[in-house]
């Protein structure tokens, strides 16, 4: 567990939620959260505060994540705000259809890029923030 | 007897001058007070051994005397004794001893009698018909030592009597079998509304027909009725006959008579409140019935572990203030928000105008995003392209940590807020990104 944590570059586990840095990116999972609530959002904006190397996005795989809430959907838009100020992005990856129907009807996937569930099938997208190379998300998954 | 005495004296038969001694002292022996009767077997004792010792009649007649005289003297001192009320104290104090004992039976049986009739009366306080009748059914067989009781509602409207309570001694309460009787004899106590036992039923010949053909055989039978209101009929069968009197009947007739009013007054109070929820449906504002409605879905929702949502629509000015909108236009906004939803998902006005309460029973999360979707295009086909209306959303899902009714509603408008807040934020990233690039503001 170790070596690989080497490998890619993982911190040491933070009870469900684990981060990387690749690519100039920190990529979240969340494992096993199915619902996205204020205690994962504070939890999240926590490690991403602590984590985070300056100009870099961060990109949170929603896979597992099937409800959100509004203290969630709080949690996220703050991170989105903070980074905005950094004039980085906040990427969400294989958020599934009902969220993505949330976000749409509260706008929310105006300010947070929101990609389909299956990453693999989804264009790269192009870095703005200046920095960082385009995020190419098949190649994080392969 | 006489054969013993036979064996005993051994008589001569030319001789009966014994057997009139015998005779006499045993006339004397039974005729005599209890408390003597010791002494004088001692002396026909006495006699029989002088007998069997073939001593002349005549001794023997003598020794009997003198016995009859020494205890005749003793029994007239003891009368003077008790007359002048120096009594032997030992008699006295049995005397005593034996009243105690049947003070403190009865005060005893007294102090039961009067536990037995409260824990009945207190088994007999409820609004509920059926704690009701299944306490009056229990204590009135166990204040009248009833084997068997039975209590039979009355159905009003097809004059039926229907098997609601049974109780027995033995097995306590048994499941009531769901059978519908048309009983005659019932049918007239429904008519004479008064106590029948079975000393007046033996003693009608009519009455006895009747009752031996019921189904339901009873030694009592107390209607529950409360002035033009007939509850049913309690029936008590098998009592030990000591006990069938008219001291047992009274306590049943009272029992079935508080039963009675209480059932009236339950029934009054059942109309009352009914009656108090249609007044209230009509006074109450929408604010407070979708608070109520709420609760109840809630409380529903939380016993049965079934899905619920809460959605609160804002249809308001683009900075989050209350709009205007016409009587029309808002009845036809919670009609378009009706058409789009389940007949089971109630609509209610909210404090504001413009805003809408929407309960979704047994709907997730996934159920919640396209009722949203929908709605939101909907309503923006009713107000129109041209109105400056916005249109927001709050949600609210239960799940394991949702314990109020309240925590959902608060979540709800938390979340319309982040709408307002979302809208805010792109309106400053859109003028932001006009001063930075001025092409889009030519565009």
């Amino acid at each position: 567990m170790d070596a690989l944590n080497t490998l890619f570059g993982e911190t040491p586990e933070r009870g469900w939620i684990t981060s990387r840095h690749r690519n100039g990116r920190l990529y979240v999972e969340l494992k096993d959260i199915s619902s996205f609530t204020e205690d994962t959002g504070r939890d999240l904006v926590q490690l991403v505060q602590e984590e985070r190397k300056p100009l870099e996005d961060v990109v949170i795989n929603f896979e597992s994540v099937r409800t959100i809430n509004g203290k969630g959907l709080a949690a996220l838009l703050y991170l989105s705000k903070k980074m905005e100020e950094n004039r980085r992005r906040l990427y969400l990856v294989q958020v599934n259809y009902a969220i993505r129907k949330i976000l749409a009807v509260t706008e929310i996937d105006q300010l947070i890029h929101v990609q389909e569930s299956d990453a693999r099938l989804t264009e790269p997208v192009q870095d703005q923030g200046g920095n960082g190379s385009p995020l190419s998300l098949s190649e994080d998954h392969t | 007897m006489k054969s013993v005495l036979y064996i005993a004296i051994e008589p001569n038969p030319e001789s009966y001058v014994p057997y009139l001694l015998l005779l006499f002292y045993l006339f004397i022996l039974i005729t005599s007070e209890k408390r003597f009767r010791t002494s004088r077997l001692f002396g026909l004792l006495a006699l029989f051994f002088f007998l069997r010792l073939e001593l002349s009649s005549v001794m023997g007649a003598a020794v009997l005397f003198l016995s009859i005289f020494a205890f005749k003297k003793k029994e007239e001192e003891s009368r003077s004794a008790r007359k002048s009320g120096t009594h032997q104290q030992k008699p006295l104090v049995e005397q005593l001893k034996e009243q105690n004992e049947r003070l403190k039976k009865r005060i005893l049986f007294s102090e039961n009698d009067f536990l037995r009739l409260a824990e009945a009366v207190e088994a007999l306080l409820t609004l509920n018909p059926i704690e009701l009748f299944h306490g009056l059914t229990e204590h009135a067989a166990k204040i009248t030592a009833a084997r068997v009781a039975y209590f039979f509602q009355y159905r009003k409207g097809s004059g039926n009597f229907q098997l609601a309570v049974r109780y027995t001694a033995s097995r306590g309460f048994l499941p009531p079998r769901n059978e519908i009787l048309p009983d005659k004899l019932f049918q007239l106590l429904v008519q004479s509304r008064s106590v029948l036992t079975l000393k007046e039923i033996l003693h009608n010949e009519v009455l006895h027909r009747i009752w031996q053909k019921s189904a339901y055989k009873g030694f009592i039978y107390c209607p529950v009725v409360e002035k033009e209101d007939f509850f049913g009929i309690l029936v008590l069968d098998q009592i030990p006959l000591f006990n069938l009197n008219r001291e047992t009947v009274h306590k049943a007739r009272i029992l079935a008579q508080i039963a009675g009013k209480i059932a009236g007054i339950g029934r009054s109070h059942q109309q009352l409140i009914q009656e108090l929820k249609r007044q209230e449906a009509k006074i109450l504002p929408e604010p407070q019935q979708f608070l109520r409605a709420f609760a109840l879905e809630f409380k529903r929702a939380k016993r049965n572990r079934l899905p619920l949502c809460l959605l609160l629509v804002s249809v308001e000015q683009p900075d989050g203030s209350s709009a205007e909108l016409s009587k029309e236009l808002r009845e036809r906004l919670k009609n378009t928000c009706r058409r789009n939803l389940r007949e089971i998902d109630p609509v209610f006005s909210a404090e504001r105008p413009g805003m809408y309460w929407i309960i979704l029973p047994h709907t997730h999360f996934k159920g919640l995003a396209c009722v949203m979707e929908r709605l939101k295009l909907t309503l923006h086909l009713e107000l129109g392209s041209s109105s400056t209306l916005a249109c927001r959303f709050g949600f609210s899902f239960m799940d394991r940590r949702t314990q109020k009714p309240m925590d959902m509603i608060k979540e709800c408008k938390d979340s319309l807020h982040l709408h307002r807040v979302v809208e805010e934020m792109l309106v400053w990233k859109t003028r932001k990104d006009i001063e930075t690039n001025p092409k889009i503001s030519s565009e």
